[in-house]
C-alpha cells in the first residue's frame, strides 16, 4: 500500500478514544470536553465545552479564552493536574490550558514536523508523546513544558499507555510508511526501549487493563480484518486474538472484560469470551464511556460542525449536542 | 473531504488586443469580426455576457489568475505564486474550464486549471464567459470558461520588472513574417521569494513572521506559426512551461518543506479551407503535464504525468456549424494507474436572426453518451439563454486507491440568464441576471464504513444579478475610462445529502453574496494614473456557516507613463497593491501579502 494512503487513513479514518472515566454515575454534573481537530491544513481545529447538569455546550473555549485559534488538526486532550495538555497534530504543538479557565498556561512546541498524536503520563509527572511522521516518542516536563529528549523506538507511533514503570507504544506505521506491527516499551525513568513485541496490523490504540494489555488494531484498509488483541502484559504473549471483520479504530473500556469499539460501526467486544456484538451500523469519529452511556461523535461529512450523541450500550439514542468541526476525541472529567 | 493528496493537488497544483490569428477559420460570418474560437460568433451575438479583461490589466499582472483577480473575478488564492483557482456564479473551480486555442487546460487528473501557471505577459487576450456551458465547451464547462489567446500582431516588446518580496520578472515577444508565414515567439520568466510579512494569529502574543518556503520560479515559451491564403489556413501552436514552487502551507500548520514542479507541453496545429460557402477545417493537440509534488517530512512522493491527445473536425457555414471532436487520455501516476479514456463528441450550432442553439451528444469510453444543449436569443438590448452543461469525474475522484467511485455518473446544470444592455447617458449598462442548479454534484463523503468517497449528492442552486456600468470619454486632452461591477449572489446548498446534514439552505462555503469592483483610469499626454478598489463581502468557510471571515477592501493604485521615441517607446509603470496595508486572506490561514510595489519597465519597437 502506498505510503499516501497510510497518511490518508490515519487522518481521515483512525478514530480517536476516550481518556479515564470514573465517579459520578451517568455523567450528570460532569463537563465533557470534545476535541474538534478541523479540517487538515485548515486550522478550524477546537475544543468544546459540554456541561450535562445545564446542558450548555460551549464552543471554542480555547479561542474564547485566548482570543487565538487552538490550531490544526487538534488530535487528543490529557488530564493532569490543574491542566489540560491538547496535543495539536499538525501544528505540532501542544497547548496547555488551565482546567478552570481554559486560558493558556504555555505552549509546547514539538521539534520537527513530528505530527504529535497521544501524551500519557507516568508516576513521575512526566509526559510521554507519540509523533506520526518522527521517529521518536518526545519525554516532556509537565511541570515547566520543557522538551526533555526524544526517544528513538522507530517510526510513526498512535496509541501509549504507561502501566507502572513501563510505556507502551503502539507502532502503527513501519519506516516506509506501511502498517506497523509492533509495540514498544520504554523504561520510564531511564528512557531505555527495553523491547519491541509483535502484535496485529496497524496498532492503534492500547489500554491496561488488570494484567493484560488491549491493542486495537486497524488491520488493512480494505481487507475489513481490523481485531482486539490481548496481551499477557509482562510477557507481551498474545492471549486472545478478536476479529472485527471491520476496519477498527479507537476504543473505550466499559469494564476489566467488556469494551466497546468504533469498527465500521460500533461493536462491543467482550475480552474474555472473544464474543462481537454490533451496537451501531453507523461509522462514528470518536467514542467514550462514561460509566453508563457510551458518548459518540459523528464528524458528519467533515465539513460542518459535528455531533456528539449519547446512546445507551445497546444502541439507543439518548441526547445529542451539536460540537466542532470533526469532532475527534471525547474527554470526560474525572 | 476530500483524500489528503486530493486536497494536496487541489490546494498546490492545484493569455493579450483581440484574437485572430488561428481562429479565423471558424468564420461564421464573414462580415463581422470574429472573436470565440469554439462558437464563430461575434460578442454581439452572444445569447450571454462576454467580459473582456482589458488589456492593460493582463499586462500590469503578472499571472492569468491575478489578472482575473484584479477585474473582480472572485479567485481562491493560496498565496502568490501558489495555486490560484476561479470559479463562477456559485460553481466550484473544477467546473470552470480553461481553454487555449479552443482546449480545455483543465489538469486530466484533478480538473482544475492552476492560474498562477500563465503568465500574462504572453497573452494577448483574457476572456471569461460566465454563461457558457458544456453545449459549446465541452466536459467540465459546467460553471463557466476562461480563454486565453496569443495573438500574431503584438509588436516586438521587451518586459522586465521587479517588485517586493524578491520578484523579478523578465520577457520578451515578436512577431515576424517568414515569406507567408506569420510567426510569433514569446518568452517569460519570473521568480520571487514571497518572504512577506504576516500576522502568526497562532502564538501568543501575535506576532509579525516571514513566509517561508514560498519560493517560485516559473517560466513560459510560446511560439506560433501560420500561414493564411484566401481559401486555405494552417497553424501550429507550441507551449512549453516549466514551474518549480516552494509550498508552503497554512499557517495554522508548521512550517511545510513541499515543492511541486509543474511542466507543461502543448502542441496544436490545424488546417482549414474554403468548401462551399463556409470553411471545413481539422485542428488537433498534444499535451503532456506533469506534476510532482513531493514533501520529505511527509514521505510524500508524488509524480504524475498525463498526457491527452485530441483532433476536431468541423464544418462551417454561415449561420451553421458542425462539430466533431475526439480525446484521448492516459495518466501515468504513481499512485494508481487508470485505463486510459477515450472521449468523443458531435455538436451542432445554428444561429439565425439572433436566435441560437447548439445541441451536443457526448460519448465517454467510462460513461457512455449523454447530452447538453443551449437555446438563446438576442434582440435589441435584451438577451436571454437557457443551457444544460455536464461535468464528468475527474480520475481521481474514479480511481483513487480503495476510495474512488466507478458508479460515478456526471454531475449537470441547468442554468438559466437573462441580460439587459445599452446605453444610457453615454454609459454603458450591461445588466445579467441568472439562475443556475448544481444536480448531481460530486463530493467527498464519509460512508458508513468509515470511508470517505465520492459520491453524487451535491446540489447548489444559485442566483443573481452582476450589473456593470462602463463610462469612456475625453475631456481637454484628458481620457477617461471607468467601471463599476457589482456582483449579488444568492447560492445555497439544497439538498440533504445524509442525516444530520446542517448545510441546507446555507451560503456556498468561500461564496460572498457581494463583490463590487470600482476602477477608474486616467490618461493625459503619455501619462496614465489608475486608482482601483475591489469590495469582497464575507464568506463562510464552512458549509454550515460556522467560520466567517471578514469582508475586505482593497485599493490598488498604478501611474505609468510612456515616451515615445523613432524606433520605440518606452513604458515604465509603478504599481501598489493592497495600498492600505490590510491583512487578509483569499482562503483561511493562507496569508495574501500588504502593500506591495512593483515596477515595470516596457519596450515596445515600432
Amino acid at each position: 500500500m502506498k505510503p499516501i494512503l497510510h497518511i490518508l487513513l490515519l487522518i481521515l479514518v483512525a478514530q480517536a478514544c476516550t481518556s479515564s472515566t470514573s465517579g459520578k454515575k451517568d455523567g450528570e454534573g460532569r463537563r465533557i470536553l470534545v476535541v474538534n481537530q478541523g479540517g487538515f491544513q485548515r486550522g478550524e481545529a477546537s475544543l468544546t465545552e459540554i456541561r450535562l447538569d445545564s446542558r450548555t455546550v460551549t464552543e471554542d473555549v480555547f479561542l474564547g479564552k485566548n482570543a487565538r485559534p487552538l490550531g490544526d488538526v487538534a488530535q487528543s486532550l490529557t488530564e493532569f493536574g490543574d491542566r489540560y495538555f491538547i496535543v495539536v497534530n499538525n501544528s505540532h504543538k501542544i497547548e496547555v490550558v488551565a482546567k478552570s479557565d481554559y486560558r493558556s498556561v504555555g505552549t509546547i512546541a514539538i521539534p520537527g514536523n513530528a505530527g504529535p498524536r497521544y501524551l500519557a503520563v507516568s508516576s513521575s509527572n512526566h509526559g510521554y508523546l507519540t509523533n506520526l511522521y518522527s521517529n521518536s516518542v518526545t519525554k516532556v516536563n509537565l511541570s515547566t513544558l520543557a522538551v526533555l529528549k526524544q526517544i528513538d523506538v522507530g517510526m510513526g507511533t498512535e496509541g501509549i499507555v504507561i502501566s507502572n514503570d513501563t510505556v507502551f507504544v503502539a507502532k502503527n506505521l513501519a519506516s516506509d510508511f506501511s502498517s506497523g506491527r509492533q509495540i514498544a516499551l520504554i523504561r520510564t525513568g531511564s528512557d531505555v526501549v527495553l523491547d519491541t513485541w509483535e502484535t496485529c496490523v496497524g496498532p492503534t490504540q492500547l489500554a491496561s487493563i488488570g494484567s493484560r494489555l488491549i491493542v486495537s488494531c486497524s488491520g488493512t484498509w480494505g481487507r475489513n480484518d481490523g481485531e482486539i488483541v490481548v496481551h499477557q502484559r509482562s510477557t507481551g504473549e498474545i492471549v486472545r486474538r478478536i476479529a472485527l471483520n471491520a476496519y477498527a479504530g479507537g476504543f473505550s473500556v466499559a469494564s476489566s472484560s467488556q469494551i466497546h469499539v468504533l469498527a465500521n460501526g460500533v461493536k462491543s467486544v467482550n475480552l474474555t469470551t472473544g464474543a462481537v456484538a454490533t451496537v451501531s451500523q453507523k461509522s462514528y469519529y470518536a467514542i467514550a464511556y462514561d460509566g453508563s452511556h457510551l458518548w459518540l461523535a459523528d464528524a458528519l461529512n467533515y465539513a460542518q460542525a459535528g455531533l456528539l450523541h449519547k446512546v445507551t450500550t445497546a444502541g439507543a439514542a439518548v441526547d445529542s449536542f451539536r460540537v466542532g468541526i470533526i469532532p475527534g476525541y471525547i474527554h470526560i472529567d474525572k | 473531504m476530500r483524500p489528503i493528496y486530493t486536497t494536496y493537488l487541489l490546494y498546490w497544483l492545484l493569455l493579450p488586443p483581440t484574437v485572430i490569428a488561428q481562429i479565423r477559420d471558424t468564420l461564421l460570418l464573414p462580415e463581422v469580426r470574429i472573436t470565440d474560437v469554439r462558437l464563430g460568433r461575434p460578442d454581439s451575438m452572444m445569447a450571454y455576457r462576454i467580459d473582456r479583461i482589458p488589456i492593460r490589466t493582463v499586462h500590469s499582472s503578472l499571472t492569468l489568475g491575478e489578472s482575473l483577480l484584479k477585474s473582480g473575478i472572485l479567485l481562491r488564492g493560496y498565496g502568490p505564486g501558489v495555486l490560484q483557482t476561479a470559479g463562477f456564479r456559485g460553481f466550484a473551480a473544477s467546473q470552470t474550464q480553461v481553454l487555449w486555442n479552443g482546449w480545455g487546460l483543465n489538469h486530466g487528473m484533478v480538473g482544475v486549471t492552476d492560474l498562477s501557471l500563465y503568465p500574462s505577459f504572453l497573452m494577448s487576450e483574457v476572456v471569461v464567459n460566465r454563461g457558457g456551458g458544456s453545449a459549446e465547451y465541452g466536459n467540465a464547462a459546467i460553471g463557466g470558461i476562461i480563454e486565453i489567446h496569443q495573438s500574431f500582431d503584438d509588436p516586438t516588446t521587451i518586459h522586465t520588472g521587479v517588485g517586493s518580496f524578491g520578484s523579478l520578472t523578465f520577457g520578451g515577444k515578436t512577431a515576424f513574417k517568414i515569406q507567408e508565414t506569420d510567426v510569433s515567439l514569446g518568452a517569460f520568466r519570473r521568480q520571487t521569494r514571497n518572504d512577506f510579512f504576516y500576522k502568526d494569529v497562532f502564538r501568543f502574543p501575535i506576532v509579525d513572521r516571514r513566509r517561508e518556503n514560498a519560493s517560485n520560479e516559473l517560466t513560459s515559451l510560446m511560439m506560433s506559426m501560420r500561414h493564411e491564403r484566401p481559401n486555405r489556413v494552417r497553424y501550429l501552436n507550441l507551449w512549453l512551461s516549466g514551474a518549480d514552487s516552494e509550498i508552503p502551507g497554512p499557517i495554522s500548520a508548521g512550517i511545510a518543506q513541499a515543492t511541486q514542479t509543474d511542466i507543461l507541453r502543448r502542441v496544436n496545429a490545424g488546417t482549414s479551407f474554403r468548401y462551399a460557402r463556409g470553411w471545413i477545417g481539422v485542428d488537433a493537440i498534444a499535451t503532456q503535464q506533469r506534476l510532482d509534488y513531493l514533501d520529505a517530512a511527509s514521505n510524500v512522493d508524488s509524480r504524475s504525468e498525463v498526457s491527452i491527445g485530441g483532433v476536431r473536425l468541423f464544418w462551417a457555414m454561415p449561420g451553421i456549424r458542425i462539430q466533431t471532436e475526439s480525446r484521448v487520455t492516459s495518466i501515468d501516476f504513481t499512485e494508481y494507474a487508470p485505463p486510459v479514456r477515450y472521449e468523443s463528441a458531435i455538436s451542432i450550432t445554428a444561429v439565425r436572426n439572433g436566435a441560437s442553439g447548439t445541441l451536443r451528444v457526448d460519448h465517454d469510453s467510462f460513461y457512455g453518451a449523454f447530452w447538453s444543449g443551449a437555446v438563446g436569443m438576442r434582440a435589441s438590448h435584451f438577451r436571454a439563454q437557457l443551457a444544460r452543461s455536464f461535468g464528468v469525474p475527474t480520475f481521481n475522484d474514479l480511481y483513487w486507491p480503495l476510495l474512488g467511485n466507478r458508479d460515478l455518473i456526471p454531475e449537470t446544470a441547468n442554468k438559466a440568464e437573462i441580460g439587459f444592455f445599452g446605453k444610457l447617458l453615454s454609459v454603458e449598462v450591461d445588466v445579467p441576471l441568472y439562475a443556475a442548479r448544481i444536480r448531481d454534484g460530486i463530493q467527498w463523503i464519509p460512508q458508513s464504513d468509515g470511508r470517505v468517497r465520492p459520491l453524487n449528492v451535491r446540489e447548489v442552486t444559485s442566483f443573481g444579478l452582476e450589473p456593470r456600468l462602463s463610462y469612456r470619454s475625453t475631456w481637454n486632452g484628458v481620457g477617461f475610462d471607468t467601471n463599476l461591477e457589482a456582483n449579488y449572489i444568492r447560492s445555497r446548498y439544497t439538498k440533504e445529502r445524509f442525516a444530520g446534514d446542517q448545510s441546507v439552505n446555507k451560503r456556498v462555503a468561500y461564496v460572498p453574496e457581494w463583490q463590487t469592483l470600482a476602477e477608474t483610469t486616467l490618461i493625459w499626454k503619455g501619462w496614465m494614473f489608475s486608482p482601483g478598489y475591489r469590495f469582497t463581502g464575507d464568506r463562510f468557510t464552512t458549509e454550515d456557516e460556522r467560520f466567517p471571515m471578514p469582508a475586505m477592501g482593497l485599493w490598488e493604485l498604478s501611474l505609468g507613463h510612456t515616451r515615445h521615441f523613432e524606433t520605440f517607446s518606452a513604458t515604465a509603470l509603478w504599481r501598489m497593491d493592497n495600498a492600505t496595508d490590510l491583512d487578509y486572506s483569499l482562503i483561511r490561514w493562507y496569508p495574501m501579502p500588504g502593500r506591495q510595489h512593483t515596477f515595470t519597465l516596457h519596450i515596445q519597437f515600432k
